[in-house]
């Protein structure tokens, strides 16, 4: 027996997103994801002053505001040919580091644990626990977290004047120089953090958790343990979430923190992953939009590429279903996030899991907060290499004409900003953001996107109108469709 | 378009209205999608809690007072925002006030001097207690280095200029503080650069002082 299912718009994810399931025998047969709203940040951009973009493109999202920012400010500087002195550099990495990390605890406590606070799951054994700390608005964790979260956010306000929609990140570097008062006071606030992961999140210090190298491993290290990954442990053993969620298995990342990493390399490297580590080249991306309510009869490479909606009498188009492009690197889909920047960069523990059993909803959320212990280390470095006294900004010229790329890691993953000067203004300006990839739909061979792989085969339930594990796989991506539909 | 003569999406790409092209529409916007003559339960019309983001606090005082029955129409100012925050000016307590007063200005980014007369600062005409209520506890734009875009005015993100740049007319900022006559501003301008002290003048084109304030040695009068 056949049945259509259409869920949405779904809650505690960012945007407008339908999902669209074929059901047969019980399980997913077929699905379609939708990105429901259209928005129009490229077209705003056109023939604007190409720095307006740093004012613009921020506020294509409230969570993901910095890492735009990063993007247009890396493809300017790119047009423009200017490098960032040390200091511009460091502050730069602080400041994103400091968003993607928001995020990943945002995503965690507020998006993604509640679900299993459901009256679904009552029969189980870790669900009086999970309810009663996680459960939507209510559960205790959140009045540990949240104040967390806010005083990790201190950061911004000392090297980009506030969050979101900062101007700090700038081409030639930073606007905000720290001082050596400042820099002790930054260094404060990231062993709170510290403090905090360490007590609530991961009940062991942070080198402890970065230092797991296999399944077994993190299965032992959890025995037992508290802290909120192991919590989450316990139940994705029950649930097997290590089966659940799989897509292609070919993971992309741009490469996080330039010159965060040992010997000027990036703290994780850019590359993808396909059973091993290729480089990545850049034009061997397209966007298809056979099946988008967007004009375009091919793909392109964004360098040439276009956003033309839809609308009135041509918005008849059959086989369209979302607003989301469907960017494909050399011809395929591939899945970007925390999972592929790890699998990617080669963390021991990452690869191992998807060794085993694939991309998962498990390895998902274990990248994630992962992540967090890898980078804070990371940050106390950075704010001890900031040299007050030298300079944070390079001065540069805005060429007339010029094109430049802008490829950094969001928290959900690969983000690319594509611009063209000419005449002075923003000639061309296309965004591929992380979700557009994984939340892609058919391109014109009919090739499902990331999540439309990873949803078929789940199971759903005779009377299931929002099925749970659709719900797991879907926000164990951590979807931001306010930046896909841009 | 039918014929095929033109762009099938013409007609998309002609049609764009900026707010600040239709300055006498904003009123009828409001009350937004609820529309100007709506009214709450309590008797209020539609608040807005305007600003590009809007400061986590503007959002928790205006609940609040909600909560406490302390929110009256008569506490919104004429754009619908809550008076509390928005009859102040972001230049208040902003931090950079010394060289506004001495005109000494940055040059260029990352500057510590004052962003009114050349990086496209608004904060002298922007109705908002950021430098008060400083973000994050610590923070605010000017506090980062970046101008003010006075973002919680109705029509501000279509200025008509460069954001990160101020519009001039023959030298003059065409933007002058709130309240202050421009004949008043340019005399008041040429006398306060003529008397800029030599720290105030050093430190402004620099991202860290140069020059530290003086240590009286006369003891307290």
């Amino acid at each position: 027996m056949t049945r259509r299912l259409t869920i949405g718009p779904f809650n505690r994810v960012e945007g407008d997103l339908e999902v669209t399931l074929d059901i047969a025998d019980g399980r997913v047969a077929s699905a379609q994801v939708s990105s429901s709203l259209y928005r129009g940040f490229e077209h705003i951009l056109l023939a604007k002053h190409p720095l307006d973009a740093l004012v613009i493109v921020p506020r294509i999202c409230g969570i993901c505001s910095v890492s735009q920012s990063a993007a247009a400010a890396t493809a300017l500087a790119a047009a423009a040919g200017v490098d960032m002195p040390p200091n511009g550099r460091l502050a730069s990495n602080l400041i994103l580091a400091c968003e993607n990390l928001a995020d990943h605890l945002t995503h965690f406590y507020l998006f993604f644990m509640p679900d299993f606070a459901r009256a679904a799951y009552r029969g189980c054994s870790w669900h009086a626990t999970t309810e009663r700390r996680f459960q939507a608005t209510v559960g205790e964790a959140l009045h540990e977290v949240l104040p967390a979260r806010a005083d990790l956010l201190r950061l911004m306000g000392y090297l980009a004047g506030k969050w979101p929609h900062s101007l700090a990140l700038q081409p030639g570097g930073t606007t905000r120089a720290v001082t050596a008062t400042e820099k002790v006071r930054l260094l404060v606030v990231l062993r709170e953090f510290r403090a905090f992961l360490s007590s609530t999140v991961f009940g062991d210090a942070l080198e402890n958790v970065a230092a797991i190298g296999s399944a077994d491993e993190l299965a032992a290290w959890a025995e037992g343990r508290p802290g909120d990954l192991s919590r989450f442990l316990e139940i994705a053993g029950d649930l097997d979430l290590a089966r659940c969620g799989r897509a292609s298995d070919t993971f992309l990342s741009y490469g996080a923190y330039a010159h965060g990493g040992r010997d000027g390399q990036p703290l994780f490297a850019r590359g993808v992953w396909h059973g091993q580590r290729r480089p990545f080249e850049e034009p061997l991306i397209r966007e298809d939009v056979t099946h988008a309510w967007l004009h375009g009869d091919r793909p392109l490479h964004p360098r040439q590429g276009e956003t033309r909606p839809l609308t009135g009498e041509f918005a008849d188009k059959a086989r369209a279903y979302t607003w989301c492009k469907a960017p494909r690197y050399d011809g395929g889909i591939v899945e970007t996030g925390a999972l592929a920047r790890q699998m990617v960069a080669g963390q021991p523990l990452v690869r191992a899991l998807v060794a085993a059993e694939g991309g998962s909803v498990l390895a998902r959320v274990v990248a994630r907060l992962l992540e967090l212990a890898l980078v804070v280390p990371a940050m106390e470095g950075w704010v001890r290499a900031l040299t007050p006294g030298e300079a944070f900004c390079h001065a540069w010229q805005l060429p007339d004409q010029a094109s430049g790329v802008g490829l950094v890691e969001a928290a959900r993953g690969s983000l690319g900003h594509w611009l063209r000067i000419e005449g002075g203004k923003i000639a061309g300006y296309q965004i591929i953001a992380p979700t557009t990839w994984n939340f892609s739909p058919r391109d014109a061979a009919g090739v499902p996107g990331a999540l439309e792989q990873a949803l078929v085969g789940l199971p759903v339930g005779e009377d299931e109108r929002v099925p749970l594990a659709v719900q797991h796989v879907v926000r164990s991506f951590d979807p931001c469709i306010v930046c896909t539909v841009h | 378009m039918r014929g095929g003569a033109f762009h099938e999406d013409l007609y998309y790409r002609l049609v764009t209205v900026t707010l600040r092209e239709r300055a006498m529409d904003i009123p009828l916007l409001a009350g937004g999608l609820l529309g100007t003559d709506f009214r709450s339960g309590a008797g209020l019309p539609v608040i807005n809690v305007a600003g590009c983001p809007t400061h986590p606090g503007w959002i928790v005082d205006t609940l609040l007072s909600l909560a406490l029955g302390a929110l009256n129409a008569a506490d919104l100012d004429a754009w619908q925002r809550p008076r509390f925050y928005t009859e102040q000016l972001v230049h208040h307590g902003c931090p950079r006030n010394e060289f506004y007063e001495f005109k000494a200005s940055a040059q260029k980014l990352s500057d510590l001097g004052c962003l009114m007369e050349n990086m496209g600062c608004k904060g002298t005409q922007a109705n908002a207690d950021c430098n008060l209520r400083p973000w994050h506890g610590v923070g605010s734009c000017v506090r980062g280095g970046f101008a003010c875009i006075s973002c919680t005015e109705p029509g501000f993100e279509e200025p008509g200029h460069p954001f990160m740049e101020t519009p001039k007319i023959a030298g003059i900022p065409t933007g002058l503080p709130i309240d202050m006559p421009k004949a008043w501003f340019v005399a008041l301008a040429a006398l306060s650069k003529s008397a800029t002290p030599k720290r105030v003048r050093e430190n402004s084109r620099s991202d860290h002082p140069l020059i530290a304030p003086g240590i009286r040695k006369s003891g307290p009068k």
